[in-house]
């Protein structure tokens, strides 16, 4: 098992370079002095004729794989470029953005995975019941139902008619405490940090802006674990092995929560992975929607306005996520099933 | 000396409800074993072997099999009335099951010495600790090498062989007083075969338990059994003692059976069979359920079937011919000049 995992991670870095070499191919079709804002950090540098000397400067006109390299050194190094979009070297964007979408991922993600797994299992034990059939309308509701109309709906019902979740990430008072001196901000989410800190309506205001987006967000997700842990509950249960365990005495409850949920959770967490993956496409949009100022909302942001560097940043980020995410999931994958540690 | 009758099975009717409708699957089934002794039961598959085994653990898929009719006598009990609660005490623990394929019948996620650990900490009331150490004592007991290293293992891991004898080891973990083996030897090796059937003997005197043998093979219950039961469409068509039902069978199918096995003191060309296949649930013959197939059939055959009449002490029989029948056994597939009426 551990040598299972030291593998991978020794894997990790050929991956990133892949990764990195496969955004930056895509820059290959962008002329010079679109490329050149990748690598300025103010605009003033841009004044009068020393657009030129800077395209020399940074070699710009040189062949794909110097280049390549020259970028490769100032990501290492930390400098994503500047963003033609919010002013602001792209660096700092991402790093006052990326805990707003980890934290409405995180959110998302987690009850998304518990619920979504019980409610599979629920959904197959009483197969063709009444529950059954609900869950399956639900679920299907989920699947049928495109995010951005969600979205929208959750926004104009629980904003729009009810008042009760505001757009936005903080309140106006909630955001002047948490930039505020006394505020310490260790991670960047603010629920955590209100916490940290001790500050509970700062945490209820942050946990209020988040419902609808985490909604918006998830919904699609839970439907779809919801379906593959029912199918692989029931699969499961109709296995030799579940009439083993039955012949051997033990109680349902153990039949159906260790030896067919076990087995089930297997082709459940393939999915939960791509889940995780898809929802930060999903990000894009729900940020988007209800105005959360994440990842997701200034991707769509920089793409609109060719804010080139900031794309390449949010997609080097979105990659780094992505491998690190595929990772947990093989690792998960290999702890729940022997078959799969080899070696 | 007449040992007391542990398991009696009476007027066992089984039916499942399909989307086709309703079909009995038995009809009517009799037997009992004794104490220490080996009941095989022996037909081709489809006859309602499993479905028998499986009616006697109420192990039948739920919502689609069901005993009507008929009572399953353990120890003076009804095991057909007891609650589920009373019937798990039952399972595992006064009667255990092996099955056929131990690559299916074990789960695949779980180590071998977990799953005969958890039975015996549930009936035997062990702590987890005492459980293992059990474990290795029981997979000595079956001759599995190194049995300390054996139990971390999981199923995939052990070689066929391997597995059934880690099967047997669990299921005979508690001391059973009826064990049912469900074509135990089927899917292993024909060497391997003989040790597995060698080691359940060896078992079942140590511990005086009885066994009800399944399984298509006369070979297997010409070595390990003292009374037979032949099945054929859910129905005995034939109750003896192993020695008078090898000498003098009393039922074409029973001698059709006896015909299909190679025998090194009689050179044929090609072997006997029975031709046809058993009728699908849905399509019984009207009459004897063997009848489309009996080469010795005659008109009464096709519209009458036979009751279970008793040949001699102890030695039943349900057909019309029976009385004929050895002299009608000298002749298989010709049945024509004996006398056989065609349809």
């Amino acid at each position: 098992m551990i040598s299972f995992i030291i593998r991978r991670l020794l894997l990790l870095p050929v991956t990133l370079l892949g990764l990195t070499f496969l955004i930056f191919f895509f820059t290959s079709f962008l002329s010079p002095y679109q490329l050149l804002s990748a690598y300025v950090q103010d605009p003033r540098q841009l004044q009068g004729a020393n657009v030129e000397k800077l395209i020399e400067k940074y070699g710009l006109k040189k062949n794909f794989m110097v280049k390549y390299g020259n970028w490769l050194e100032k990501i290492v190094r930390g400098n994503f470029g500047w963003s033609l979009s919010l002013n602001e070297p792209v660096i700092k964007v991402i790093g006052q953005r990326f805990p707003a979408t980890l934290e409405l991922t995180i959110y998302a993600i987690v009850p998304v995975i518990w619920i979504g797994i019980w409610l599979g299992v629920v959904a197959a034990v009483h197969h063709n019941g009444v529950i059954d059939q609900i869950l399956r309308v639900v679920a299907l509701l989920g699947y049928s139902i495109p995010a951005f109309v969600l979205g929208l709906l959750i926004l104009f019902i629980f904003y729009g008619v009810l008042g009760w979740l505001p757009p936005g990430r903080l309140d106006q008072w909630a955001q002047m405490i948490v930039y505020s001196k006394n505020f310490h901000q260790y991670t960047g989410m603010i629920t955590i940090d209100a916490l940290l800190n001790g500050n509970i309506p700062v945490f209820l205001d942050a946990l209020k802006h988040l419902i609808a987006p985490i909604l918006t967000l998830s919904y699609l997700s839970w439907a779809g674990l919801l379906r593959i842990t029912r199918s692989s509950m029931l699969e499961a249960l109709g296995q030799d092995y579940i009439r083993t365990a039955r012949a051997k005495g033990l109680s349902e409850r153990v039949v159906v929560n260790k030896h067919a949920r076990r087995n089930a959770l297997i082709p459940a967490t393939t999915v939960a992975g791509m889940m995780f993956i898809g929802m930060l496409g999903g990000v894009i949009i729900t940020e988007t929607i209800f105005n959360y100022p994440g990842i997701g909302s200034f991707s769509a942001q920089a793409a609109e306005q060719f804010d080139y560097s900031g794309v390449l940043g949010v997609a080097v980020i979105y990659g780094l996520v992505t491998i690190i995410g595929n990772l947990i999931v093989d690792i998960t994958y290999a702890l729940i099933d022997p078959r799969v540690r080899l070696g | 000396m007449v040992k007391d009758v542990l398991l009696q099975v009476k007027n066992l009717h089984t039916v499942f409800h399909t989307e086709d409708g309703t079909v009995e699957a038995i009809g009517g089934v009799d037997f009992e074993v004794r104490q220490g002794e080996t009941l095989g039961i022996v037909g081709e598959s489809g006859c309602g072997k499993s479905v028998t085994s499986l009616s006697i653990m109420r192990l039948l898929p739920k919502g689609i099999g069901e005993v009507p009719q008929g009572e399953v006598i353990y120890k003076g009990k009804n095991l057909l009335k007891l609650s589920e609660r009373e019937m798990r005490k039952i399972r595992g623990k006064e009667i255990a099951m092996i099955f056929q394929e131990p690559m299916t019948a074990l789960n695949p996620v779980y180590t071998v010495g977990e799953q005969l650990a958890e039975m015996v900490e549930l009936h035997l009331g062990m702590s987890k600790k005492e459980a293992y150490d059990y474990a290795i004592k029981m997979f000595e007991k079956v001759g599995i090498p190194m049995p300390e290293k054996r139990i971390y293992e999981y199923p995939h891991e052990l070689s066929g062989g391997l597995r059934q004898r880690a099967m047997i080891a669990m299921m005979m973990s508690c001391n059973p007083n009826l064990l049912i083996a469900d074509e135990p030897t089927t899917a292993l090796d024909v060497t391997i075969q003989a040790q597995v059937l060698d080691l359940m003997r060896e078992l079942l005197k140590e511990y005086n338990s009885s066994l009800i043998m399944i399984t298509h093979d006369l070979g297997v219950i010409a070595e390990m059994a003292d009374r037979v039961a032949v099945m054929y469409a859910g129905r005995i068509v034939e109750y003896a003692d192993v020695v008078p039902l090898f000498k003098k069978p009393s039922h074409p199918y029973t001698v059709g059976l006896m015909r299909s096995i190679p025998r090194p003191d009689v050179e044929v060309d090609r072997l006997d069979s029975i031709k046809g296949v058993v009728p699908d649930l849905f399509h019984m013959p009207k009459g004897c359920r063997f009848s489309n197939r009996c080469p010795y059939a005659i008109d009464k055959c096709f519209e009458e079937e036979p009751p279970l009449v008793e040949v001699e002490p102890g030695h039943y029989t349900r057909c019309w011919r029976y009385q004929e029948m050895e002299e009608l056994s000298k002749h298989w597939e010709s049945g024509e000049e004996v006398g056989k009426t065609s349809k």
